[in-house]
Order: C-alpha cells, then structure tokens, then sequence
C-alpha cells in the first residue's frame, strides 16, 4: 500500500528519457537528415561532387528561383491560414449559438463519425459531390440545367485553392469542435453561465467574455496544429488543389521525386523552408494574442451589454451544423453509390449498371494492407493511450500536490512537437536513418513513426478529461480496496473507460490516415490501406477510389462505434458511467 | 558528428565507384566469352538461386488493369520458379529513385528494399548517371534474345540513352489520342486542327501538367509537329538555341491553353483522370500510351462504346518501357527469373491481349516459334483499336535532355 506506483524517481525518469528517445530523437536526427542536403549536402549523389556547394544556402537560392516557388507559397499560406481561421471560429460560433439548443446533443454526437471520415476519403467524396459532372449536377441535369454535357467550370482545382479550402474547413471544423468540448470540460462552465446570466449577461456575450477566454488556452495548440497540418498536407491537396502550380507542400515533394536528383537539394530547402514558415507563424500568432488580449481588455471587463441578435444566429448555426453534415453524408453516399456501380455516366442522377465486382476484388487485394492497417494502428494507438495514462497520471499527482512537478511543462511540449513539425521537412532524414539502421521496411518501424503521430492527439483527447477526475473517488477506493493498483485498475480506470476508448479511436484514426511516414518509413513494403487508396485517388477509375476511400473510412469507423458501444456493454450495471 | 558522417560517406562512395569500376572491367570479357551453353549453365544457376526468393517489384500502381497483370505475372512465376513477386504500388517511379538514392546514401550496398523497379526514360537516365543500377545483365537472360533489338531501336535506346543491358524492356509504348465519337465525329489529324477542333468545342480537350510524364509526351508531340527541322531534337539541347527552336511550341499552347478544360487554368492530374473525364463527358478527347487502352476501357465500363482511338497523320511518338534491378537489390537472382519471365512469349502474348492489358510486345515474331507466331496473330482487335498500319510512323523520343529543357520553360510560363 506504501509503495507509490508512479512516483518513484526510477520510473519518472524512465518515462522521461523513454519520451525523450522515442518522440524527439527522430525528429531532430530527422530535421539534420533534412538541413545537411538543404544546405547542399548529400553524398549519394554522384553528379554532383561539387564541395563549393557544401553548407552553402545555393539550394535555398535556387527553390527562390524557381518560377512556381512564389504563386505556390502564396497558395499554400492562403489556404491554410484562411481553412484554420475559418474552421476555428466556424467552430466557436457553432459552440456559442448551439450550446443551449436542441442541437447540442446532435453536434455532439456527430463529431465522432465526421472524425472518422479520413481527410483523403472525404476529398475524394467531396470531388465526386461537387464537381461539374459530380452528383449534385447530375441530380438536377438535364431537367432543371438543360445541360447533357457537363459546363466547363472551375470549380475543384481552382486556382484559389477554394476548393482545397473549402475541404480543410469542413474537416478541421469537427476536430475544433472536440477540443472545444474537451476544453469546457475544464471547468465549470454551466456554473459560469449562470451566474452571469444572473448579472444580466445575454448567453453570446456571457460566452464571449466569459467562457471562450477561458477555453482558448486549450485550443491555442490544437490552432497551431491543424495549421501545421493544412500547410503541409499533400494527400487531399492533390485531389482537391490546384495543379499549375501546386501548394508549396505538393511541389516540395515533386521536387523529392524528380528525375533529375538534383531536385533533391531544392526538395531538401523546401521542406526546411515549410518548416520555418510554420515557426513565423507560431510566432504570429503569439503576437497576435498578445495584441488582442491588450485590445480586448476593456471590452471584456465592461459588464453586460447585449449586441447580438440570438435568435437569428442561433438559427444560422442550425443551418450551418445541417449543412455541414449533409455535405459529409453527401460525400459519402457518393462514394457508396460509386463503389457499387458499374457504368455512370453524365447526366444520369444514377447509374446505369450495377456491379459488386469492385468490392469482391478488392476484398482480395487488400486483405494485406487492411491487415497491416489494423495492426499499425491498433499498437501505435495503445501505446500512445498507455504512455498517455501514465503521464496523466503523474500530472494529477502534481496537481494534487503529492509529486514534485519537475519539468513537467516542457514535457509536454514535446509531445505536441511532432503535431507541429510539418511532416515533410524531417521525413527525408528519418527514412535515411531509418535505413542506416536497417529499420526501414518493417512494421515495428512504422508503428513507431506512427506513434509519433498518434500520441499528441491521444493526449489531446484524453488530457482534460482525465485530470478533472475527482480523486476523492480513488483515494477512497484505496482505502478500501487497501492497494493503490487495485484502485486504479477497478475504480479509476473503469470510470475513465469511456473517454480512454474515445481517444484510442481518435488515436486509431490518426494512424490510418498517416500517407507520408507509411510511405517513407515502410520503404512501400508495409502497405496500408491509405497508400493504395492514394495510388488509385490518382483519379483513374472512380468505382475503385470509391471503394478503396471507403474501406479507408470503415476501419476507423469499426473502432469508433466500438469505442462507443464496448464501454456501455462492459458498464452495464454502472449506470452513472 | 557531422564531420564524421561526411568523411564516411564520401569515403564509401569512393569505395563504391571503386567497386563498380572493378566489376565493370573484370566481368565485361566474360560476356564477351558468352557462348549459348554458358548462357544456360549460368541460367541454370540463376533459377536455383532465385528459389525461395522475395522480389519486391516497385511498379506504378494507379491501373486496376496493370495491376491485376501483375499479380497473373506474379502467380505465374511462384508456380513455375518458386519466386514470390510483391507488387510495391507506387504512385511516382521518382519516389523509388529517391529511396534507392537514401539507401546509397546510407551506405547500403546490398539488402535494398528494391529488387526490381518498372522504369524507363528521364528515372532511367538518373539511375544510370548515379549509379544506382545493378551491373549489366539482359544478355544472361534467355528470353532477351527474343526482344525485337534490330526493328524496335527503342529497345536499346531509351530516350536516347543507351541501354547498355542495364534495363530488360518490357512493353512498346505509343502515344495515342481517344475521342468520343458520339461528342465529336471527327478526329484532329495533328496540333493545327486540334486547335481548330478546340475552337468549336471549347473546354473539351486538355493534357496533365507538367513535369507529369504523359503531360511532357504531348508538349514533345507538339514540339515535334511544330518545329522546322525534327532532326535538331535528336541531339543534346542546347541552351543558346532553345528559345529559338521551340519558339513555335510556346506560340501554339499560348493559343491552345484558353481552349482547353478549364482555359488552361489548371490541368488532370494524369492521363488515367483524363480517362474519367472522357468518360463523365468533361472531355472529348484524351491520350493514352497504351493503344488498346481505350478498348480495354470500355471492355470494362470505364468508357462508352462510342470512344475510338486515333493518331497522328505525321504519326505520334512511341518508346519502351522497361524494368531494371538496382545495385543493391536484395534478391537479384529471383529479380532476373522475374523480369524473364516477363520477357517470356507467354507473358507478352498475356498482356498483349486487349481484354487483359493490351500493352504492345517487345518481341520479334520472327524470333518465335510458329505456335507462339501465330498465336499472336490471333490476337483479337480491341473494338476501338487501330491496327498497326493505322498506328502509323513511330516517332522516336527527342534527346532526354530535351525533357528537362521543356519542362523548365513550361513550367515557368504556365505553373506560376
């Protein structure tokens, strides 16, 4: 009973260095890999012996020079800024003008599936829905268009990245709305609500002034995030981007695959160049915060004064939520009925022949890659649960008082790194020290690679849950079950069942989608389902990228439902669970 | 610790040079010895070795059709040699390139992760150049004495770089443009009235963006057309006449690019989407390397009956596929059975059958027997197939340094 399980120095410190090891010595090996050929050093080449080049900032130079280089940051730049600023607030408005609606419940509920849609998945949909042969044109042509033909419009693809834009919006809305949840279970704040609405404060403003501020602490990181993310996302910005040029990360990986291996010095900058653009933008947005919370002083301490009309915004998030929704179940339903089609043609609302063919085939072909998929993400995302329950476990300590804090803070922080580091700019590094070692080509390699991936959002997920337990509980337990193990195995982690289920899923889903490290880190051997669905989203037969994106989504889905049902039949008779 | 590393590096890759110097000199007179026994014996040996053997095949993997050839393949070969083939699907052969180049860099001479590679052209020119190919070995291989060397020059130049038996060819390759006929009755004869065609059915007609390998096949095919004298292409670019020479290139896509999907503001991704759109009707016109790609298409419901294929009146540029063994691939032996087989009159008359891939043969009929001869012959005609008479002239690829040189001018007059 004395024996404190995870107190213990030994352990901490094994924790620690087990972090240190696993999560940061890739990256920053990988960045190295990344920076020596960035800065004109990369020995395998032979054509290119030239010395003079070494550390010199030629490659850097020459990615300035290249004529897409300036068009393609300017889209990329815009399109993530915009996607995450867009879905943040979209996020926040939903949240504010939902939370005392009927709705609540519904957006509620809807995350999780809408997490599950894997972003390629949804694109692929998204194209098959809104293009200008898509579904929805195909539902109202001839009768209500007159057309037989398709217009020529520019609508996927789109120079603007609208269309990119549009897509990132829609998925990133869903993953703001969970850490929105989870940052409200923080604190207290119906008790907040109440109160001000007792000071007279209308619900918007109370939420404003009150609530968001508090919230946001939680949702600065996740911000950074999907930031990160759009910026350096490559798999639905060829589905959906523009193509001449490409955003910056697309045309940073043509550069690693060129013909020409000389690419390989401008591929290298690229990467190091996305990288520092990310850190300009952190940088950013702590400037902004900053000048907003100096901006915002005075209107947040000026007490009650009503401004927004609540009954019309309320019913402008309704619509939004609606929307949103019927835009996912679209893209979905449109991959459904590709997947089972035969022959489809423009303009017919539906197709013309029927096959299950598609689905038979691939049952075949994928039983390997759906395999592997499960496996990779079933390991990466229990051990980045487990790690993340003991790392929890040791911070409710520290908040309680009964542990020192160490270096708890930067810790943390590190977790967060891979979520931040665009992948591209430490993959090239890690696949070369992946092969150095041997360890390229093998599925422990690429649970591990994935690991790093999956653990900021387990943490994520799971964090605010698990620290606002209420100990009373385990203490209590401890005394009577007279061990500490005992307790937290059948009293703590019982009652925290459903959250940990909730972000094994979360974590699950992370891990299918993963397309780069799988590919870098699997040498192309260990095959998931997401490398062939991208091989095939190259847009040839749209019957197998539907099916190919669907099985994409039903694994996740699987573990989601199950994350769902399994903690309510195991808790049958704990009702208050 | 980055001092270190360097010294290591540049250390083995002189080790490495050393090494493929010395295998160079010391192996060459032994195929000069080559007499039509050893060939066996040593085949003999190959096949032994190759028993057991994994071979990782990285090969595009973006067609169902192609693919479900290389499992037959792949099959076929496990039955026969006890030689398991994986098919690593790949979206870009540059991303293999680089990979082989990350092992080299690595100091990895042997175990790769590439047993065999599908390749040919710009990816082959850059494996050549950095060494990254495994010794000559084509002329081991019993079915390379098959291959049409003599009538399919681009067999033993691909692109115009020598092949020098670092490649096995696999496939001939023929640009190709399928037009709905049921949209469009009649077909462009060349760049001039496809334009023209364009201007009346604006929208309908695009290519992929470059550096996409079929996008640079039509620039070439256009340049080809366009220039006054094809026969400075043949020969290395060079920079100072460049402009001049391709001036009439830039002057004709200024002129496409608004008449194309999209006024040319963005491009398919590839020639396989250019193949959905056909099919959604977004396009009326598409292209292909594959000749029987479009009877293929609609065997399967991919396009409509109503889709023909056609060419070129001056004819369409045509070349080899191959695939190659990297220098330090991990089942050589099994990689050579494979790359064999492929080469074999069973494997080529299989995929050379328009219900299946439609890829054309690499082969000489003359060198077959009368069976094989004849059962090539047989061959059915995909319902929208051309026969090789209305295939027409075969260009041959300009000088690959030509690619580079036009992709770098598209790029920075379109992609900006």
């Amino acid at each position: 009973m004395t024996v404190s399980w995870s107190g213990s120095r030994l352990a901490k410190s094994l924790l620690i260095a087990l972090i240190c090891l696993v999560f940061i010595a890739p990256i920053l090996i990988g960045l190295i890999g990344t920076w020596l050929p960035a800065l004109g050093y990369l020995p395998g080449l032979n054509s290119n012996y030239d010395s003079s080049r070494y550390l010199s900032l030629d490659a850097m130079a020459q990615v300035f020079a290249h004529p897409s280089t300036v068009a393609s940051l300017k889209l990329s730049v815009g399109s993530a800024l915009s996607a995450t600023f867009i879905a943040f607030v979209l996020s926040q408005w939903l949240c504010l003008n939902l939370y005392r609606s009927a709705l609540w419940g519904v957006l509620k509920h809807s995350i999780a599936p809408l997490l599950a849609i894997p972003h390629l998945a949804f694109s692929v949909g998204l194209v098959f829905l809104i293009s200008p042969s898509g579904w929805l044109m195909r539902l109202v042509s001839p009768v209500l268009t007159g057309m037989s033909i398709p217009p020529d419009w520019l609508i996927v693809n789109d120079t603007y990245a609208a269309s990119l834009t549009l897509g990132l919006v829609l998925k990133e809305t869903p993953f703001f709305l969970l850490m929105s949840l989870s940052a409200l279970s923080r604190f207290e704040h119906q008790k907040t609500l109440q109160i001000a609405a007792s000071l007279g404060y209308s619900h918007p403003v109370a939420w404003q002034k009150l609530i968001f501020p508090q919230m946001y602490p939680q949702l600065r990181l996740p911000m950074l995030a999907v930031l990160s993310y759009s910026l350096s996302v490559i798999d639905i910005s060829l589905v959906l981007g523009p193509n001449a040029p490409a955003t910056f990360a697309v045309l940073v990986n043509q550069w690693f695959g060129h013909s020409d291996l000389n690419f390989r010095y401008l591929g290298a900058a690229g990467a190091s160049l996305l990288l520092l653009l990310v850190l300009m933008f952190i940088l950013l947005l702590y400037i902004i915060e900053v000048f907003l919370k100096k901006a915002t002083k005075s209107w947040l301490v000026a007490g009650a004064k009503d401004l927004a009309k609540e009954v019309v915004s309320q019913w402008m998030a309704k619509v939004t939520l609606f929307f949103m929704l019927l835009v996912s179940v679209g893209c979905m339903a449109g991959l459904l009925v590709w997947s089972f089609s035969q022959r489809w043609r423009f303009p017919d609302a539906l197709p013309e022949l029927y096959s299950l063919k598609y689905w038979q085939k691939s049952g075949l072909q994928l039983l390997e890659p759906l395999q592997n998929t499960a496996i990779i993400g079933i390991s990466s995302a229990l051990i980045a649960v487990l790690i993340c329950i003991a790392l929890l476990q040791w911070q409710s300590k520290v908040q309680l008082g009964s542990a020192k804090p160490g270096f708890k803070k930067s810790l943390l922080w590190l977790i967060y790194v891979p979520m931040l580091v665009p992948q591209v700019s430490f993959l090239f590094g890690v696949q070369v020290l992946m092969v150095r070692l041997n360890l390229d080509g093998q599925l422990l390699s690429v649970i591990w690679i994935h690991l790093l991936f999956v653990m900021p959002y387990a943490y994520l997920t799971l964090a605010q849950v698990y620290l606002r337990f209420d100990e009373r509980y385990l203490q209590q337990a401890s005394i009577l079950c007279q061990s500490k193990w005992r307790a937290f195995i059948y009293v703590k982690l019982p009652m925290l069942f459903k959250p940990i289920a909730f972000s094994f899923a979360v974590a699950f889903a992370v891990s299918v989608a993963q397309y780069l490290p799988t590919l870098y880190i699997g040498a192309g051997r260990v095959n998931t389902i997401t490398l062939e669905s991208v091989v095939l989203a190259g847009g040839s037969d749209a019957r197998v990228s539907a099916v190919f994106a669907l099985w994409q989504f039903i694994l996740p889905l699987i573990v989601y439902v199950a994350a769902l049902v399994i903690p309510q039949i195991c808790f049958r008779n704990r009702r208050e669970l | 610790m980055l001092k270190s590393t360097q010294k290591k590096s540049v250390d083995s890759a002189a080790l490495y040079r050393y090494i493929a110097v010395a295998l160079l000199t010391a192996s060459s007179p032994s195929w000069a010895l080559d007499s039509k026994e050893t060939i066996a014996e040593q085949w003999q040996k190959t096949l032994a070795e190759a028993k057991g053997q994994t071979v990782y095949f990285n090969a595009w993997g973006g067609s169902q059709t192609i693919n479900d050839y290389i499992s037959w393949a792949a099959k076929s070969v496990k039955e026969q040699y006890q030689v398991t083939v994986k098919q690593v699907k790949i979206t870009d052969t540059g991303d293999v390139v680089s990979r082989i180049l990350a092992e080299k860099t690595a100091n990895r001479t042997t175990g790769g992760s590439v047993d065999l590679v599908w390749v040919n052209g710009e990816n082959f020119r850059a494996m050549k150049d950095n060494e990254l190919l495994a010794d000559a070995y084509t002329q081991r291989m019993p079915n390379y004495a098959l291959v049409d060397t003599e009538n399919k020059p681009s067999t033993v130049y691909d692109f115009t770089t020598p092949v020098d038996n670092l490649e096995a060819p696999w496939g001939m390759a023929q640009l190709v443009f399928m037009h709905d006929t049921e949209k469009l009755s009649v077909a462009p004869t060349d760049m001039a009235s496809l334009l023209q065609t364009l201007q009346s059915n604006k929208g309908r007609f695009s290519y992929p963006a470059l550096p996409n390998f079929h996008g640079t096949t039509f620039v070439k095919q256009a340049l080809l057309e366009l220039v006054d004298d094809p026969q400075l292409l043949t020969k290395p670019v060079v920079e100072a006449d460049f402009a001049r020479i391709s001036a009439p290139l830039w002057v004709y896509l200024d002129k496409l690019h608004p008449l194309m999907w999209r006024g040319g503001k963005t491009f398919p991704k590839s020639a396989q989407q250019m193949k959905q759109l056909l099919n959604d009707s977004e396009l009326f016109i598409s292209l292909s390397f594959n000749p029987s790609d479009a009877s293929n298409a609609i065997a399967n419901d991919e396009l409509p009956n109503s889709v023909k294929t056609y060419v070129h009146a001056k004819g369409t540029l045509g070349n080899t596929h191959f695939v190659a063994i990297p220098f330090n691939a991990n089942a050589k032996a099994g990689a050579e059975v494979f790359a064999n087989f492929l080469m074999s009159a069973k494997a080529q008359l299989h995929k050379a059958n328009p219900t299946v891939w439609g890829d054309p043969t690499v082969l000489a009929m003359d060198k077959l027997s009368a069976d094989e001869r004849k059962a090539f012959a047989e061959l059915p005609l995909g319902v929208a197939t051309l026969t090789s008479e209305q295939l027409g002239k075969v260009l041959l690829e300009p000088h690959s340094s030509w690619v580079s040189a036009l992709e770098k001018a598209w790029i920075a007059r379109y992609a900006k």
